[in-house]
């Protein structure tokens, strides 16, 4: 039996909010993207593809902004997939005392961006930070300038970005390996096989899906890691952290670049999806050889 | 004996234990440092705090009015989790009731939301909000409606984000209700509202808390919305929290108080709630 048309009055509601905040906005962003309105005047003029070609051939702190928040992607991809898979395996099975852990590792998920950047702002800091007076514990002066060398300072931030979210990532691997069949184990075990074998044979091919969410999920995140480099560094020193997100917000908000700013958002939304779809590509062509 | 400890001593305990150091040491910091003056802190930072010292906490309070950002914050994210739980599940039951390729089209066209990044969206809501104010400033039929710096134009704004996120976690739980229980009710002559508020919301239950919780979760921590629209009247505890790094600069004790400020309510939600936390958390991430 067919609902009755009255059934669109249960969408309505939900539609217009997100027609109006979340559909139009995106379509007006492409639109204010061949512009150079400031965000204020009431004026502004077209500028055709101009915004673009300046983005894309003539602006450094643009491209460095690109390149960091690829650093910091493949920082955090690689260590907090390798961390929560290794804790998962360690913290799969129910006791008590791993519970315990779980929940402990699980804590600083539940903790704002905010709080998390100026935790680990005063973790690194050089002149009474708790990391200094650790390092002075063991006879060491002067450690490095955590996020005031341009060096590293994107991987101090992106450091503080997998303390805050491997617990998170390794409660989704406990889900995909409590959802491996025991006997697979035991049979593995009758066959003789050892750990190492087991964990190719068995393990992986079957929790490579939850793996590949795992890292999906975690490459958006270093995209969307606006709150926290903005709450630590603003993108500093020297737009050493400066990401995509910051570079864009700090365009528009700051600097009343509206038109260029929703330029950048739309190379933004078209290079998050591409780097998307070639590690969707890469995890199904890696299972299909593995 | 040494055998013994041998045995103890494996991989696993000592990376277990030190990641759990790691996770530990700068949120006892914190706790520590809060109760410390900053000279105490200079001096000796891994120092516990004996006595404690509540200066930092009375001063945020007495001096800061951070119990107003506090409340602004509360009423913020219990009326965004309950407007977007009530129109996400009435949008999820209407998906699931119309099923074939129209409930397909609309779950699309809700889900597809998450996969537009919050920076893409920013720049032409800002414009749009401005040009809404100015619209109902000109029209003189209109009320002068304010959305920035109001808590209910925050309030709008997060819910209509979040939408997207909501419907897809209930979505996902509602279609797993057998069809056959609405098509009989329906024969009994039951309205549409009936089924939606009798049976799909109490069989849905789980999925709606676990999105609550989440959402409760997201909306007490953004900074991101509040950062663009809010100024004094609708500053969030996050906001506030974010601005008074520039007036405290580096007095860590007087910001870390604020951060347990900030977390302490969503910590001992997150023990009383653990299980809503875990499965709302995941659920919410397998979304991709």
């Amino acid at each position: 039996m067919k609902p009755s048309k009255g059934i669109y009055l249960f969408v309505l509601p939900a539609f217009v909010l997100y027609g109006v905040f979340v559909l139009y906005p995106v379509a007006y962003g492409l639109f204010i993207s061949f512009t150079n309105w400031d965000g204020l005047s009431a004026s502004y003029e077209f500028v055709g593809a101009r915004n673009y070609r300046n983005l894309l051939t003539n602006d450094a702190v643009f491209a460095k902004s690109v390149v960091n928040n690829l650093k910091f992607m493949l920082f955090v991809v690689v260590l907090q997939t390798a961390l929560s898979l290794v804790f998962a395996l360690f913290l799969v099975r129910n006791t008590k005392g791993n519970i315990a852990l779980r929940t402990l590792y699980f804590l600083p998920t539940i903790l704002a961006s905010v709080s998390v950047a100026f935790i680990w702002t005063a973790m690194y800091d050089t002149n009474f930070g708790v990391i200094k007076a650790i390092l002075g514990l063991f006879g060491v002066a002067n450690g490095p300038g955590w996020l005031a060398d341009p060096d590293i300072a994107i991987y101090s931030v992106a450091f503080a970005q997998v303390w805050a979210h491997t617990g998170q990532l390794m409660i989704i691997f406990i889900a995909g390996l409590q959802a491996i069949p025991r006997e697979l184990f035991e049979v593995a075990e009758i066959e003789g096989a050892t750990k190492l074998q087991t964990f190719r044979a068995v393990t992986w091919p079957l929790i490579a899906p939850a793996a590949a969410i795992v890292i999906a999920y975690t490459t958006l995140q270093s995209f969307k890691a606006f709150e926290l480099v903005f709450a630590m560094t603003r993108g500093g020193p020297n737009y050493a952290t400066e990401i995509i997100a910051t570079f864009i917000y700090r365009l528009a908000f700051q600097g009343y670049k509206f038109g260029y700013a929703s330029a950048a958002s739309m190379i933004f939304m078209v290079f998050v999806a591409a780097v998307t779809w070639i590690q969707f590509k890469l995890l199904r062509t890696g299972r299909a050889a593995g | 004996m040494y055998r013994a400890v041998r045995k103890w001593i494996n991989i696993r305990t000592v990376s277990l234990l030190a990641f759990a150091v790691v996770i530990l040491v700068p949120l006892l910091t914190v706790v520590s440092a809060s109760l410390k003056t900053m000279r105490q802190y200079v001096r000796e930072p891994l120092k516990l705090p004996v006595p404690p010292a509540f200066g930092n906490y009375t001063d945020l309070f007495a001096h800061y009015g951070l119990h107003r950002y506090f409340g602004n914050s509360l009423v913020l994210v219990v009326c965004t989790v309950a407007l977007v739980v009530l129109f996400s599940s009435m949008t999820a039951y209407a998906i699931v009731r119309l099923g074939g390729w129209r409930g397909a089209l609309l779950f699309g066209l809700f889900a597809a939301g998450m996969m537009i990044p919050a920076q893409v969206n920013i720049i032409p809501l800002y414009g749009l909000v401005v040009k809404l104010e100015s619209w109902f400033a000109a029209a003189s039929w209109l009320p002068d409606v304010k959305i920035r710096d109001t808590l209910p134009g925050l309030i709008l704004i997060e819910a209509a984000i979040l939408l997207s996120l909501s419907v897809f976690i209930i979505t996902g739980f509602m279609k797993t209700i057998p069809r056959e229980l609405f098509e009989a009710a329906a024969m009994d002559g039951s309205s549409e509202w009936w089924m939606y508020a009798k049976v799909a919301v109490p069989l849905s239950l789980p999925s709606i808390a676990s999105a609550a919780v989440f959402l409760c979760v997201i909306v007490w921590n953004d900074l991101l919305y509040p950062l663009l629209f809010t100024g004094e009247k609708a500053k969030t505890l996050t906001m506030a929290l974010m601005l008074f790094r520039g007036e405290y600069e580096s007095n860590y004790p007087v910001l870390f108080a604020g951060v347990m400020v900030v977390s302490l309510p969503m910590v001992l939600a997150y023990v009383f709630f653990q299980r809503w936390f875990v499965s709302g958390i995941t659920a919410g991430s397998l979304k991709g």
